[in-house]
């Protein structure tokens, strides 16, 4: 088979990647293991929330204070905003509006009533500001959300929570019931005329209502915005347990926007290898349904992630491995006197951070991997989002934000060179 | 590489699976691929005896999503496979309605002398009530329709234009075969080396030969949304 460009993963950066790949006029091929992070995540933009373990308010001014090497570093600020201007267009347009803007971090409320840093936000969940009195509503039967234990974080937090119960009118599940299930229900206008009476009862007198992020799966944010209208209270969404219902919606977009550029795409059939031609990749190898398929291609982008993200294999012998090319994988320098093997991998306490957790392949300023002395090691590889060295995404808060920038910066290398 | 049991170590229950399956999309009676799969499996390893926790398992269609969206290479659907294949086993082999419905080229073979009668028979109430309460297929579920011509045969009556330059091997299924020799037709004609498919039944569009080829696991294969060969209408080429 043959390609132009062959993505790797279908995580933030992969799904972003080629879709501004194929809209720069090139040919995609999406391979990927399966889905990401979209279904794992909080469904929002993470893009600094710390720098040297201090929180960041204003994480584009924050930029000049990361080290050398940090993805950030390499594209520089002016592709972090075009990525997140491209987003925010992208996202609009697939009906997931989201709030915020680039120049100041906003908070989340997650399922446990804590308020996570984050930047660009889902409309549904965009309650900045949450104060007043505050209902957290989940529905009868729903076991994925405790409205005791999302209050209890946020009365901690100083704001005025108590937790309630709404029921789900009759539908086609007769016992517990999942959130993709409920998201599904809730897309129907029926089903929302029906939930709503018992809702506004549950939230009655209170200024604002949080509930599980599951207003609906496949319409975008209109079964929110209707169910909103419907109880008279506004609804805020509440980042819940995987799968991540706005993630789902997330990557839904992208599918149907990778659709209609007419980008392939291969799911459950990882990349395992590479063929090459001196430095130059001319062929990915994926395992197909019971042989290997080679595809030769242009130009590879992977997208593969981290040692999370199952881009980096971490082996028993202390070393790593990048799991499509082999490329060379570097580890931050780790505490002095724990450099022994594995050992090296992780910090000396459990809820600190991890040398693995900033593990991953050294890039130059066009995102081509390097060796030790700095030199490219393949000339038609880049590497994007989670597998890039230099930063470690969970911990920082950076995650869709490095994914967005270097998607944004190899849409532009790649899009001025010719296709051949 | 591991064994496909050993697969279910790697299930972080993200429950991705969950969110691409047809089947739980649509009734409470299959719980889902994780609960089957991954998570089922604990209760699986090491019992060889006893009946099987999951009957429940009947209801997975088979058609690979939970595995293809699995972000950890857990072989969901094989894992249900097997653990499905134990519960037959449990059972005594296989069902009669198993054996019947899981043979449609000798169900097509017995009813295409007599296609428009069959249908007729197979359409009437009392006929699909005695049949539910034989076999166990719903009385109201869809039933494909019995075709008086083979895929196979038509292709046969069919010849491939002058001036044809490549040759296609389309791989029908037994649907296309069997009741739905319309769906292979068109779709067979629309490989037109000018992009020019005709979509009408009885001529191949020029450009192009093709040479029908059976295959028995193309149409288990096929996802669903693929306007393929287990797809229920016939494709309208671009």
């Amino acid at each position: 088979m043959r390609a132009d460009v062959i993505v790797v993963g279908a995580g933030p950066a992969g799904l972003a990647s080629a879709t501004r790949l194929a809209e720069a006029g090139r040919q995609v091929l999406l391979l990927a293991r399966g889905n990401g992070f979209t279904h794992w995540g909080a469904g929002a933009v993470d893009v600094l929330g710390r720098v040297g373990g201090e929180p960041v308010e204003r994480p584009l001014a924050a930029i000049d204070r990361l080290p050398d090497g940090h993805p950030y570093r390499l594209t520089g600020e002016a592709a972090v905003r075009e990525g997140l201007d491209w987003f925010s267009r992208f996202a609009g347009a697939a009906g997931l509006a989201h709030a915020g803007d680039p120049d100041r971090n906003r908070r989340q409320v997650t399922a446990f009533g804590t308020l996570r840093q984050t930047c660009l936000l889902p409309e549904p969940a965009a309650g900045e500001g949450l104060g007043g009195r505050v209902a957290v509503v989940s529905f009868a039967g729903f076991r994925d959300f405790s409205p005791a234990l999302c209050a209890l974080g946020l009365r901690r937090a100083g704001i005025d929570a108590t937790p309630a119960s709404a029921p789900v009118p009759a539908w086609d599940h007769d016992r517990y019931f999942t959130a993709v299930e409920l998201a599904r229900a809730i897309d129907d206008a029926d089903f929302r005329r029906r939930l709503a009476p018992g809702l506004a009862r549950a939230v009655a007198g209170a200024d604002v209502a949080v509930v599980p992020a599951v207003l609906g799966l496949r319409r975008g944010h209109e079964p929110w915005a209707d169910l909103q209208s419907l109880v008279g209270t506004p609804l805020v969404e509440a980042a819940t347990a995987p799968p991540s219902i706005p993630g789902v919606r997330l990557f839904a977009a992208y599918r149907a926007r990778l659709d209609t550029l007419g980008v392939r795409w291969q799911f459950g059939f990882p990349a395992i290898g590479v063929e090459r031609d001196g430095d130059r990749v001319t062929a990915v190898r994926s395992e197909g349904a019971s042989r290997v398929v080679v595809t030769r291609c242009q130009e590879l982008v992977l997208a593969t992630g981290g040692v999370a993200g199952n881009g980096i294999e971490a082996n028993r012998d202390g070393t790593l491995t990048e799991k499509v090319a082999g490329l060379p994988v570097g580890l931050a320098s780790s505490e002095p006197g724990r450099s022994e093997g594995r050992m090296a991998f992780v910090g000396a306490r459990f809820l600190g951070d991890h040398p693995l957790g900033a593990a991953g392949v050294q890039v130059d300023a066009e995102l081509r991997p390097v060796d030790a002395s700095g030199e490219p090691v393949l000339a038609n590889v880049r590497c994007v989002g989670g597998l890039l060295a230099g930063h470690d995404p969970t911990v920082e808060g950076s995650r869709e934000g490095v994914a967005l920038a270097t998607a944004a910066r190899v849409a532009s290398l790649l899009a001025a060179t010719p296709v051949r | 590489m591991l064994h496909v049991e050993q697969t279910a170590d790697h299930c972080i229950k993200c429950n991705v699976c969950n969110t691409v399956c047809p089947v739980s999309a649509v009734t409470d009676l299959f719980p889902g691929p994780k609960y089957e799969g991954p998570q089922g499996q604990r209760f699986r390893a090491g019992i060889d005896t006893g009946e099987s926790p999951d009957a429940s398992l009947d209801y997975c269609s088979a058609c690979g999503l939970c595995t293809q969206a699995c972000p950890e290479g857990v072989l969901v659907a094989e894992i249900n496979q097997i653990a499905r294949s134990r519960l037959v086993a449990d059972r005594g082999g296989l069902n009669l309605r198993d054996r019947v419905i899981s043979r449609p080229s000798l169900m097509g073979g017995m009813a295409r002398p007599v296609a428009p009668i069959a249908n007729a028979v197979m359409a009437a109430l009392p006929v699909r009530v005695a049949v539910e309460k034989l076999l166990g297929v719903h009385r109201g579920a869809a039933m494909p329709k019995f075709s008086a011509m083979t895929f196979r045969s038509w292709a046969r009556s069919h010849r491939a234009p002058a001036d044809a330059t490549r040759t296609v091997a389309y791989f029908h299924g037994c649907a296309a075969q069997e009741f739905e020799p319309e769906v292979g037709a068109p779709l067979s004609g629309s490989w037109s080396a000018t992009g020019r498919g005709s979509p009408s039944r009885g001529r191949a569009a020029a450009g192009c030969r093709w040479s029908p080829t059976a295959t028995s696991t193309a149409a288990a294969a096929t996802p669903p949304g693929w306007s393929g060969g287990c797809a229920g209408r016939p494709t309208t080429p671009g």
